[in-house]
């Protein structure tokens, strides 16, 4: 037994090792990558820009008035961590809340509200890889002054699971239920069960839910089985701790204004529906905060949002593609930064559809597009082309696989004539799509590659957007576009989308190879067996074209020159530089 | 008195050889501005009609120029993609986000803005004409019915109806994939849009008549031995027109940006199939860039309201049988 | 007059039952529902969505959600919204009805103070300078779309002259002196009206002024001015009166481009946004708020038809 430990705390110390130095190889990687993202204006070449160079000041030194003013494209659909979906939440639960550990500007795992980073050698994982204890720093506060307890991430985590709640984010966490109840209330699930039938499965599952504070500074997290991605997931909002005494007591309504209570730099001071948001600095945050204030206005209307952000209304804006072409050349191009994003944008074959259950069909139409004619043309720079799933800058990407849909158009036309449409002759498509105008700009594109270049016809269908998700559930469509978002640096978040049966898997893609290849990879623990798997996962996702990828998404932004300490990051939400605004401070805006 | 003897000319008028209409066409020839911008819609239209012929390019042709293929590619760079072009010879009016050539895209939107603003006028006129008629013309019942009636029309909620709509008949109505040479949904959406406008249309033609039935013709026609309807034809409608053409002309911007409004939504017309409404819609976005782009759908737009207008002031002058004009 | 009063009243009630009962049907028949779009592209279960019904209600059959509904609605209930979650519709509504309702009774001003005089001095001074500008500017009005106005606004006021900040909307109907920067936005929202309205004014002057009663006015010897304003006047307006009850109902609903533009988040964009993710109770909400405006304002129209045109009788 102990020589089995002493050989397995090996492998969990060198997995864990693995895992930070692949994190951090694949950051600079990116420098010899050519998809790599082009660097900013004031760029030093490592792929993302450099935060500006000063050095943080202490509080006491600011003279001026630190208040930040950003924006948010659209309302926070709900700033419940718990149930939080939307980027826009989310960028705004990262600045009202701290979690255990969190990801620094280079995607390393490090401390937040714990000590340490739980390691075997500290003690944090258990031997058996199954346990996570994390110790809280002492003197931690929610905003109201009330002491900070463990019990709150407890709450958090059950709160995940909350019978009835259905919360998205609850199948990342599964690995903390109790093996057997969690087992039963799948298979309850799997037998057709719903409503309140499966209300007692779900309290098991509930129950039985192995996350406890054994004290007011430590919280526990029992696994049903080892997971290598583990620490990743506790840096992630839906296991935020949260204050179970004013949820109880204020219902649905409590995350409002003046109602709710968080832990992290800055606390929710106003909150006016569809106008703004209004953060203060948190006092009794850990961090150390330089901002006293952060006024979020949402602006639906990027031209409005640009006139703004000339009249100085605004500190930092996102740049659409309208935009970037004004900034060129104008004055503004010293405030301008470009980074990359872990965002892939493609289109979704419906395999339950005849004429695309043809592999060739598929191929044609992914070679038949010349993306960097997008990616150059149409979107001048602000994207580059993709021609795998998982994006660069993060563990799991592929810089080759996909090649064979790259520059390639006398294969797709050959691939065509293959399925029976020699010339397109006879190919009628339909591209389903919401509204949106960049996104009705893809798909007019898209229309016109393929009418072009392989001589099919190609209609689109638009609809409002609860239609659109209606009929997309309901495998209603041929072809539509659309993508992922990391919510997390690992390949681990992009695989399993394709699973057999998963929701994002809207074309219903299920290859029996794929699904083994996944879940073999979700436990296994030695990280480059993992990685491996995973790639060998996409490849095969890739060549039947389970999507196909379009392009890798980047971000265009102004910033004032007044705003100091700004981290863009390709891992943040809605607002630039959202994952680091506690070390944002404001000089020189006179 | 002198009233009295006003009707009576008016009745012997009645009589004269040239009917009341015929004699109201003669007047609209004679008034210039309503003739000139006659025949600036007859150019409109057919143009409309075919645009596809006199368009230099396909609609949704891309201009766009060659990829490079470069590994890195600076968004801030000067660089000629073929968008945003002002007009050259090639492209008349310029190209749009997405390189295609404005002109052929605009005079093809002419015809489906065209087309939603016939249709509305067409169909509210005569929805709004015939229920204002009736609620002021007949038993003080019908009134209250129709007006609550048209209450309900007025306050329901229209975007509901155009999805539900959309969804249920989809690419095709009864079996017909294009009326009249436009797609089916775009018909839907049309009726749709007049649906929501006939209600002001009734309540204006109403109101109209309350004030006109109590007058002196009525009862100088009712005592000289005409029928109800006669009085309603040919003795109130004339007098109800100016409101109605005023508000039948303001249909038509309406009618456009409404069509713009939903296509932008995305229960209007399906990508790329340009209207005027749409186009201004999309290339207001780039007036940054260039303003050519949006201006030449607004004044084609404007060029249409504009003759309909004085067209429609040509109309009332003509129609109204105590205009000295 | 009383019994008038009395019947209409229970018109109005009859009327906006059915409004709700339409609007009710309609909303149930549209494809989609509040839950289905909530996550977006990562797709949600069914179990979530039958979960999320049976908390809410929806599962129970259509009449007895509509009863319920009406139960509510009488004792000032408007239910939950979906979108905004634990957010009782009565409370939103009010919150956005409320800088929507400054909005449009300025504009609502504007409108009739500008455009009713503007045609009035076009038909006066007919085929004059000041004629031909009018309709020159009330066409460009009516033409241009009004974002594009909004934001022509915008650029001239806020950008260019700086004497409103862009973002003029954050704050607004919160303090007397916000009020200012609703200026632009009620013009926006009202040019279209104002350019409808004086150009009916002017068609209606000038039918009137050619009257024949107008000449024996004249010939009774009446001053010029007291011909034009009191007997072509009051003429002129039941047209204008007519549109007060939709303009009155429409500017106080407002525009979602305009709220848009303006950053005024009010009633207008509510209603847009309530369809398009299906929050039922903000639907009927809204819908039942617009109803009762409308009723009412036709309403007061109705009523006030024979202060203007004595020969006018009410029915």
């Amino acid at each position: 037994m102990t020589r089995g430990l002493t050989s397995r705390s090996w492998q969990l110390l060198l997995l864990l090792a693995a895992a930070i130095m692949l994190v951090a190889v694949a950051c600079s990687d990116s420098d010899d990558d050519p998809t790599a993202a082009p660097t900013a204006s004031d760029g030093d070449g490592d792929g993302t820009p450099a935060a500006t160079e000063t050095a943080a000041p202490d509080p006491g030194d600011l003279t001026e008035e630190q208040v930040l003013r950003v924006r948010l494209e659209g309302e926070p659909g709900s700033l419940d961590p718990q149930r939080a979906t939307d980027t826009d939440s989310i960028a705004i639960l990262r600045q009202l809340y701290a979690g255990l550990l969190r990801l620094d500007e280079d995607q390393v795992i490090q401390a937040d509200l714990a000590e340490e980073v739980p390691t075997v050698e500290n003690g944090g994982i258990s031997a058996d890889g199954l346990t996570y204890t994390f110790r809280l720093q002492d003197g931690l506060m929610w905003s109201d002054g009330e002491p900070l307890v463990a019990q709150a991430f407890v709450d958090g985590a059950k709160r995940l699971f909350e019978p009835g709640s259905a919360n998205f984010y609850a199948d990342f966490y599964r690995v903390l239920a109790a093996g057997g109840a969690q087992g039963e209330l799948s298979t309850a699930l799997a037998d057709g069960l719903e409503g309140d039938d499966l209300r007692p499965f779900e309290e098991a599952v509930v129950s039985g839910l192995e996350v406890s504070a054994p004290d007011d500074r430590t919280v526990v997290y029992q696994l049903n089985a080892q997971s290598p991605i583990f620490p990743l997931l506790a840096t992630l909002w839906p296991v935020y701790p949260i204050r179970q005494d004013i949820v109880d007591a204020a219902g649905d309504a409590w995350t409002e204004a003046g109602t709710v209570v968080t832990n992290g730099p800055f606390a929710l001071t106003s909150w006016n529906h569809d106008e703004d948001l209004g953060l203060t600095k948190n006092e009794f945050s850990h961090r150390t905060v330089l901002l006293d204030e952060i006024s979020i206005d949402i602006i639906p209307d990027s031209a409005v949002a640009f006139l703004a952000y000339q009249e100085d209304e605004l500190d930092i804006n996102k740049l659409g593609p309208e935009e970037l072409v004004q900034v060129r050349g104008s004055d503004l191009v010293d405030e301008f930064v470009n980074y990359a994003q872990l965002v892939t944008i493609g289109w979704y074959f419906n395999f339950d559809d005849p004429i695309l259950q043809d592999v060739n069909v598929r191929k044609a139409l992914a070679a038949g597009v010349v993306r960097e004619e997008y990616s150059e043309v149409v979107r001048e720079g602000a994207v580059l082309p993709a021609y795998g799933w998982v994006p660069p800058g993060m563990p799991g990407h592929d810089a080759e696989v996909g090649m064979e849909y790259k520059d390639n158009l006398e294969q797709a036309k050959t691939w065509l004539a293959d399925a029976g449409f020699p010339d397109g002759d006879g190919l009628e498509l339909e591209i389903l799509g919401a509204d949106s105008s960049v996104g009705v700009q893809r798909d007019e594109w898209l229309q016109e590659q393929w009418e072009t270049n392989l001589g099919i016809t190609v209609t689109i269908k638009t609809l409002d957007r609860a239609t659109y998700f209606e009929e997309r559930n309901l495998g209603n469509f041929q072809i539509t576009t659309g993508g992922w978002g990391a919510d997390y640096p690992d390949p681990q978040n992009w695989l399993p989308l394709f699973l057999t049966g998963a929701g994002l898997n809207a074309g219903n893609f299920s290859n029996t190879d794929f699904d083994a290849l996944v879940i073999a990879a979700d436990s296994e623990l030695d990280n480059d067996v993992r990685l491996d798997l995973y790639a060998q996962a996409q490849t095969i996702m890739i060549d039947d074209l389970a999507f196909a990828p379009l392009y890798y998404n980047g971000r265009q932004i102004l910033v004032k020159p007044w705003v100091q300490g700004l981290v863009p990051s390709s891992m943040e939400s809605n607002s630039p530089g959202d994952l680091f605004f506690d070390q944002v401070f404001v000089e020189g805006r006179e | 008195m002198a009233v009295a003897a006003e009707t009576l000319t008016q009745a012997s008028r009645m009589g004269e050889p040239r009917g009341f209409y015929s004699e109201a066409w003669v007047r609209l020839k004679a008034h210039r501005a309503a003739f000139i911008s006659l025949i600036v819609i007859a150019v409109l239209v057919f143009v409309a009609i075919f645009a596809e012929l006199i368009a230099p390019y396909d609609t949704a042709e891309q201009f766009l120029s060659e990829a490079t293929g470069a590994a890195t590619i600076d968004p801030l760079a000067e660089r000629d993609t073929g968008k945003y072009e002002t007009p050259t010879a090639e492209h008349i009016f310029g190209t749009d986000q997405l390189a295609r050539d404005i002109f052929s895209r605009t005079i093809v939107g002419l015809r489906i803005s065209l087309s939603a603003a016939v249709f509305a006028i067409v169909v509210v006129t005569i929805l709004g004409v015939l229920v204002g008629t009736l609620a002021a013309a007949g038993p003080s019942i019908a009134d209250r019915l129709l007006m609550r009636v048209t209450d309900v029309a007025y306050a329901f909620p229209d975007l509901l109806l155009i999805i539900l709509l959309r969804s249920a008949f989809g690419t095709e109505i009864f079996g017909f994939q294009t009326i009249l040479g436009l797609e089916a949904n775009v018909v839907l959406l049309f009726l749709a849009i007049s649906l929501t406008a006939w209600p002001t249309m009734a309540r204006l033609v109403r109101g109209q008549l309350l004030s006109i039935r109590e007058t002196e013709y009525t009862t100088a026609a009712i005592a000289l031995g005409a029928s109800k309807t006669r009085i309603a034809v040919r003795h109130w409608l004339p007098n109800a027109m100016g409101p109605v053409i005023v508000e039948a002309t303001f249909l038509i911007p309406r009618a456009i940006f409404a069509e713009a409004a939903l296509s932008f939504i995305g229960v209007g017309v399906s990508p790329p199939t340009p209207s005027l409404g749409l186009l201004i819609n999309e290339h207001f976005r780039f007036v940054g860039i260039t303003w050519s782009g949006l201006m030449f759908p607004t004044v084609l737009l404007a060029m249409l309201f504009i003759a309909f207008s004085f067209f429609g002031d040509g109309l009332r002058d003509a129609l109204d049988p105590r205009s000295k004009r | 007059m009383a019994r008038y009063l009395f019947t209409r009243t229970i018109e109005s009630i009859v009327t906006l039952f059915f409004i709700a009962l339409t609007t009710f049907l309609l909303m149930h028949t549209v494809p989609g529902g509040p839950f289905e779009s909530l996550a977006g592209e990562r797709g949600v279960s069914q179990e979530f969505v039958d979960t999320q019904e049976a908390y809410y209600g929806l599962d129970d059959p259509l009449p007895i959600q509509f009863a319920k509904y009406l139960g509510n609605l009488v004792r000032g209930d408007l239910g939950i919204s979906f979108d905004q979650r634990g957010q009782r519709v009565t409370d939103l509504i009010a919150d956005k009805f409320k800088p929507s309702l400054i909005l449009g009774l300025m504009s609502f001003t504007i409108v009739l103070t500008i455009g009713v005089p503007v045609g009035v001095l076009s038909a006066v001074r007919r085929n004059s300078a000041i004629d031909y500008a009018s309709l020159g500017i009330s066409t460009a009005l009516a033409a241009v779309p009004s974002f594009v106005l909004a934001f022509i606004l915008l650029l001239i006021f806020s950008v260019w002259l700086e004497w409103f900040p862009v973002r003029l909307g954050k704050g607004f109907g919160d303090s007397f002196s916000s009020l200012g920067n609703g200026i632009l936005p009620a013009l926006a929202l009202g040019a279209p009206a104002m350019a409808l309205l004086s150009r009916l004014t002017r068609g209606a002057m000038l039918e009137v002024l050619d009257q024949d009663y107008v000449r024996t006015a004249r010939a009774k010897g009446l001053a010029n001015r007291t011909v034009y304003w009191r007997h072509a006047l009051r003429n002129a307006l039941i047209p204008v009166l007519t549109l007060m009850g939709p303009l009155f109902a429409g500017l106080v609903t407002g525009s979602i481009i305009i709220e848009s533009i303006f950053g005024l988040p009010g009633i207008g964009a509510a209603f847009i946004s309530s369809v398009l993710a299906r929050d039922y109770g903000m639907i009927m909400g809204t819908t039942m708020l617009f109803a009762t405006l409308i009723v009412f304002a036709n309403f007061l129209v109705d009523l006030a038809y024979p202060l203007v045109d004595p020969r006018v009788r009410l029915s």
